[in-house]
């Protein structure tokens, strides 16, 4: 099935499997490794990706689903050597360790800053953050980077 | 050495999605495989056809018999001498013990098609009766599951010290009891995978794994293969998680290995989450029979315990350690004169048991820390109190461990315990009554100590180098799955040497960095791999400071170096490292025949392990009416030794406190009466996410550990340890603070909101009548 | 897999192919087909259909056409305005991220017994507008939820519509549920709606359908019972019910949830 969308701005073409996941169609076709699979049903939260602005599992999402879409990654994030606010903050905060969660979570939380609907307590932080799991920091560093992202 | 907190150098490459975990890689001509794995608990494999499969495309179809090294064993580490075989095969031959275990192996050229050719492979089984619990297995109809493992038993042994059987009728007062600890399983995020790259030409095998061991890996590599150890490198780049779940050889790299040398091809192999659910080794496991002795003063005069472990239909690469552990750990960090433990591990049709963080430790900590709570009430004393009682006291340190595990040995050295349980009293929000808030919920703490083993299984390797630009290069043996090494060795590294931090570049994961490593588990990146670099940078800061001296006229105890720089009697003498690495290398003026400025180090700790004590509070509210609760509150009282960098010490314990709530509270891996597992997807096996983690304060009392030259303690898996207890502890005390017995019902792990509903009726009722599992205790 | 702009070309293949599947959020049916659990041999993705997402009332009727998002039902005037319910339950929903692709059709037709739009509509008897070549047929909720996972749908139609009646202005709305983690579902849930002439409720979790307290509400409709009575009642409804027992909870301690779910519905509305 053909496919024309924007992928981090750019526009691509591809002639896809209609049971291609999108996960997979990021992942091994365009290269783009940042999104990282999980669980591949949806409750884990490591795919999730930004699709005409609303933060998405990806693995819940064929490719021709998104014929003229516009997606977002997190290689989408960080431009010219910068990274982004948000990624800026979960460096200060220590809010990665392993690492293979954390793209899931940016693009979560870009989503809802884009849209100017951030949580704004720390109980509303963390519900906001309840599709996304983490096994390494105990989210408490991650709940951190949001907050100060608020202020 | 300075305390401090650099951000990490990892962050860049994870935050802006450039790092290359397993399933990240892509190399040319690239195949993907599939396992098929059995869907039945026990049965014979009657018979296999992949003939559809590879008529419809199927590149390779591998089965047992294919093997051709099928006679050879896995390398085994901590092997117990009691364990009567029982190691896995590679693929299934003739017979199948557990649900997932893997009988064949379909290539093709993606994933997509792999599982659809797998789909066409035809395999018949005729069941066998499947033996899905401990005591089941112990029965004596129940066929063993392996040769020599009678009545299903795989290893069994006993540690005791003193007289328990002498000792306990003479106490004044006794509590038994009995605890589960459910199987439970590492679940890191990133799965098992495996890109096996057999380079015909040169005879050379590169292998990206998402493990812990990578030398482990490359050993098992090389024996299987007959390839000698140089030709295999075995690279784990990024890893997303271990937990304990990936620190040993499996199978499956082993015939993913061999299938791309048979092809010529790489080859990639990605389990999901699934086959993480059902293939990667489970743990915990264990049922726990406790008796205590104690005399009127609160002083524990005996320790009885018996351990069944539930250990699969297996025993894996790493033997039988949790059971080891358990046993090694089984007192404490208390003075008890009569202590005896035994294991029993028994063999079921479930999938083999590992190690996960703890590793025995949560499971020697959660009878005996929840029994102490018990003890106390009977004694009408505080939980603070008869652990001031029989806690180990720096007068008695060192003291040493009484049991340990193979060969290591361990002593309570340099800490002060009492004076961290007086911490814990008064500096955290700690107390023991019970309050009931406005919503109704009763609000009580718990306390429970955890002691935690670190710096396990000998050596670690480092090599330190300085190039003429200055930049310093830290090679280590070590892996890392996100605990941030890359960062720590560097401020270790900067720090000896008197170079900057960011001219340090650490490197790890790789066995093609140095010819011996282990890797990254068991707590042993601090003690172990820290130290080695530590001691590499020394040689090199000497190699420096001699060249140094030469280069002007001075004696190299006027010497130092900052940033760098050398400084001669407190002056820049206007030499750098960059410089003298320049200096001396082939060709340039001050040759001298070596290699340039370059060291290697082997930490060695001769097995000894390091203790560290963490002491947890927890603060609980339950809902009397439904039995559900929330964990309003969490500190934790932490000995570190000196901590290397603060903030990575902090994010692992907290990290851990919050997979210990999960332990306790979430997560549990359940089969049916034909041992098939209940459990299929996340939404069965639960973890904790945002809203149940608690925010956890540390309270850090430093020590200097004597058992390694930084004087670091581990602190990797602490932060677990203790927290089912805790919250136990918290639990009991919020429905009763006075009575015993109501504790009973939450003697199982996890604890569920039904569990504790039960026990707020028991303490109503007052009617002791043992939770329905009790029934399913093991036979003796 | 096809991608139809039109509603009558959806009809047109679910006629022809028994075997299709339709693809609205994907937030239940792509977990399945990626455990290969379920493998259509067509499916069609609903995603560009026009027509069936919008939202509106008319005749007395909060209209919701069934790819309408979850997320788009939170905070909409109409939904707070004319089903407070709706807005009640939805903070229980899943995920920030299941909410932006799943919908309210999918969650209708997927008839999870633990979810909560299903319970909601319910107990509201909303009525399901449902199509097909062979016509339009609107089933009452009552109708449609047959057991777990099973609806009344054929396998050539579509839900197309949710209506549900309008609330009356001043009345007020609970809901309870149980569940081990935010997000998940239910162990066992209970929503109300009480107004001066008529009370609802529905029990969920606890069978394979969403219980309808009818005896409750009857006695509500003869006057207001007092707390003895009440608590009667609750005991009533819940010793209807047929609970499983699983990995979750035993089928008694879901009766005694339940039980206490709507117990504090009540006290809510009532207070």
């Amino acid at each position: 099935m053909v496919l024309n969308c924007c992928v981090n701005g750019q526009a691509v073409w591809s002639d896809v499997e209609p049971r291609l996941l999108l996960s997979d169609f990021l992942r091994h076709t365009l290269r783009l490794t940042g999104t990282h699979v999980g669980c591949e049903m949806g409750a884990c939260g490591a795919c999730t990706v930004i699709v005409d602005g609303d933060a998405v599992r990806s693995c819940l999402i064929f490719a021709a689903q998104v014929d003229g879409a516009d997606i977002r990654t997190v290689e989408s994030l960080d431009s010219n050597g910068s990274m982004s606010l948000v990624q800026e903050l979960f460096h200060r905060h220590h809010a990665l360790q392993c690492g293979y969660c954390t793209s899931g979570f940016l693009m979560t939380i870009t989503a809802a800053l884009e849209r100017g609907a951030l949580p704004q307590s720390d109980e509303a932080t963390r519900e906001f953050l309840s599709g996304n799991i983490c096994r390494c920091t105990g989210y408490q560093s991650i709940v951190d980077a949001v907050l100060e992202l608020i202020r | 050495m300075a305390i401090n907190s650099p951000l990490r150098k990892e962050d860049h490459r994870l935050l802006t999605g450039r790092a290359r975990f397993t399933d990240d890689v892509h190399l040319d001509r690239m195949l993907e495989g599939v396992f098929i794995r059995s869907p039945i608990a026990h049965a014979l494999i009657a018979r296999i056809d992949a003939s559809a499969a590879i008529a419809a495309g199927a590149v390779l179809v591998l089965t047992g018999p294919d093997l051709p090294f099928n006679d050879r064993e896995f390398l085994v580490r901590y092997w117990h001498p009691s364990i009567k075989n029982g190691l896995p095969p590679f693929l299934a031959m003739e017979r199948v013990r557990y649900v997932g275990e893997p009988v064949a192996f379909v290539v093709a050229n993606d994933r997509y098609l792999a599982e659809d050719f797998a789909a066409l492979v035809e395999i018949e089984y005729s069941a066998l009766g499947p033996v899905a619990s401990a005591s089941a297995a112990m029965a004596s109809k129940a066929a063993p599951l392996h040769d020599g493992w009678h009545g299903n038993i795989a290893a069994q042994f006993k540690h005791s010290k003193g007289d328990t059987d002498a000792a306990l009728p003479s106490c004044a007062g006794r509590v038994k009891r009995h605890y589960r600890y459910a199987r439970q399983i590492p679940l890191p995020l990133e799965g098992r995978g495996c890109v096996a790259n057999y380079a015909a030409d040169q005879n050379q095998l590169t292998v990206h794994i998402s493990t812990q061991s990578h030398y482990n890996v490359r050993d098992n590599l090389a024996k299987m293969l007959d390839l000698p150890e140089s030709n295999i490198r075995v690279i784990a780049e990024d890893v997303g998680g271990g937990f304990g779940s990936k620190s040993r050889t499996y199978p499956e790299e082993i015939v993913v290995s061999h299938a791309s040398m048979q092809l010529g091809r790489p080859i990639k192999w990605i389990e999901d989450r699934f086959e993480n659910l059902h293939a990667t080794t489970h743990s915990r496991s264990m049922d726990t029979e406790l008796e205590i002795g104690y005399d009127s003063n609160a002083k524990i005069i005996a320790l009885k315990e018996r351990v069944v472990v539930d250990i699969g239909a297996y025993v894996h690469t790493s033997g039988i350690v949790t059971a080891e552990i358990v046993a090694a750990r089984c007192a404490g960090p208390y003075k008890i004169e009569n202590v005896s433990v035994e294991v029993v591990c028994v063999g079921t049709n479930k999938t083999p048991i590992a190690t996960y963080r703890g590793a025995g430790q949560p499971e020697a900590t959660f009878p005996l820390e929840t029994a102490l709570d018990v003890v106390a009430k009977e004694l009408d004393i505080s939980s603070i109190e008869i652990r001031r009682r029989n806690i180990i006291t720096p007068i008695d340190m060192p003291y040493v461990s009484s049991f340990d595990h193979g060969s290591a040995r361990s002593a309570f050295e340099n800490s002060d315990f009492s004076r961290m349980l007086e911490v814990a009293a008064t500096g955290t929000n700690y107390d023991e009554s019970l309050v009931i808030n406005d919503r109704g919920e009763r609000v009580s703490w718990g306390l429970a100590c955890g002691v935690e083993a670190s710096g396990f299984v000998n050596y670690e390797s480092a090599k330190v180098s300085i190039d003429p630009s200055g930049q310093v290069t830290v090679l280590s043996g070590i892996s890392s799955q996100g605990q941030g090494q890359r960062t720590t060795y560097a401020q270790v590294c900067a720090e000896t040497l008197g170079v900057r931090f960011e001219d340090v570049h650490v490197r790890v994961g790789d066995t093609g960095l140095l010819a011996f490593g282990r890797g990254g588990f068991a707590s042993r990146g601090a003690v172990l791999g820290a130290n080695a670099v530590a001691g590499a940078s020394e040689k090199v800061r000497h190699q420096v400071l001699a060249v140094a001296a030469t280069l002007l006229q001075a004696d190299p105890a006027e010497l130092s170096i900052c940033d760098g720089t050398i400084y001669c009697n407190g002056s820049d003498a206007g030499l750098s490292v960059g410089k003298i690495a320049a200096a001396i290398r082939p060709g340039a003026a001050l040759y001298s025949g070596a290699i340039a400025l370059e060291a290697e180090h082997i930490f060695d700790t001769k097995d000894l392990l390091t203790l560290g004590l963490s002491i947890h509070a927890a603060q609980v509210a339950v809902d009397p009416a439904s039995g559900f609760f929330r964990v309003l509150d969490y500190r934790i009282v932490h000995d570190a030794g000196r901590m290397l960098n603060p903030m990575i010490v902090e994010g692992q314990v907290i990290g851990g406190a919050v997979e210990g709530i999960g332990s306790a509270t979430l997560s549990e891996i359940s089969y049916d009466s034909e041992a098939q597992p209940l459990d299929g997807t996340l939404a069965d096996y639960l973890v904790v996410t945002a809203p149940e983690a608690p925010r956890v304060q540390i309270l850090h009392v430093d020590s200097r550990s004597s058992t390694n030259p930084l004087g670091v303690r581990g602190v990797g898996e602490g932060g677990l340890i203790p927290v089912p207890s805790a919250i136990a502890n918290a639990i009991s005390r919020a429905i009763d603070p006075k009575a015993v017995g109501h504790e009973m019902a939450l003697s199982k792990l996890p604890i569920t909101p039904e569990m504790v509903f039960r026990a707020l009726a028991l303490a109503q009722k007052g009617d002791l009548q043992p939770p329905p599992w009790q029934n399913e205790w093991p036979l003796r | 897999m096809v991608c139809p702009n039109a509603l009558n070309e959806v009809l047109d293949l679910l006629a022809l192919h028994a075997d299709a599947k339709v693809l609205a959020g994907g937030q239940s049916l792509v977990p399945m087909m990626n455990l290969r659990l379920v493998q259509p041999e067509l499916l069609i993705d609903l995603n560009r259909v026009r027509g069936l997402s919008d939202i509106s009332f008319a005749d007395g009727e909060l209209r919701i056409g069934a790819m309408v998002r979850q997320k788009a039902l939170f905070g909409h005037p109409l939904v707070e305005r004319h089903s407070p319910l709706i807005a009640a339950a939805m903070p229980h929903i899943g995920h920030v991220q299941t909410r932006n692709r799943g919908t309210i059709g999918g969650s209708i037709a997927h008839a999870d017994p633990a979810a909560e739009l299903p319970l909601v509509v319910a107990a509201l008897n909303g009525t399901l507008v449902v199509q097909s070549k062979r016509g339009v047929r609107k089933i009452s909720a009552d109708s449609f939820f047959v057991d777990g996972l099973t609806t009344t749908l054929e396998s050539d139609e579509l839900l197309t519509e949710i209506r549900l009646p309008s609330a009356p202005v001043g009345i007020s709305v609970a809901f309870r549920e149980f569940a081990r983690r935010h997000g998940d579902f239910a162990i066992a849930s209970a929503c109300v709606q009480l107004s001066d002439r008529e009370l609802v409720a529905a029990l969920g979790g606890v069978g394979g359908r969403p219980h309808i307290c009818r005896d409750l509400s009857e006695a509500f409709s003869r006057g207001c019972p007092g707390s003895d009575r009440l608590s009667t009642l609750i005991a009533h409804e819940v010793g209807l019910l047929q609970p499983q027992s699983d990995l979750q909870a035993s089928a008694e301690y879901r009766r005694h949830l339940a039980c206490l779910a709507l117990t504090k519905c009540l006290q809510q509305v009532m207070s």
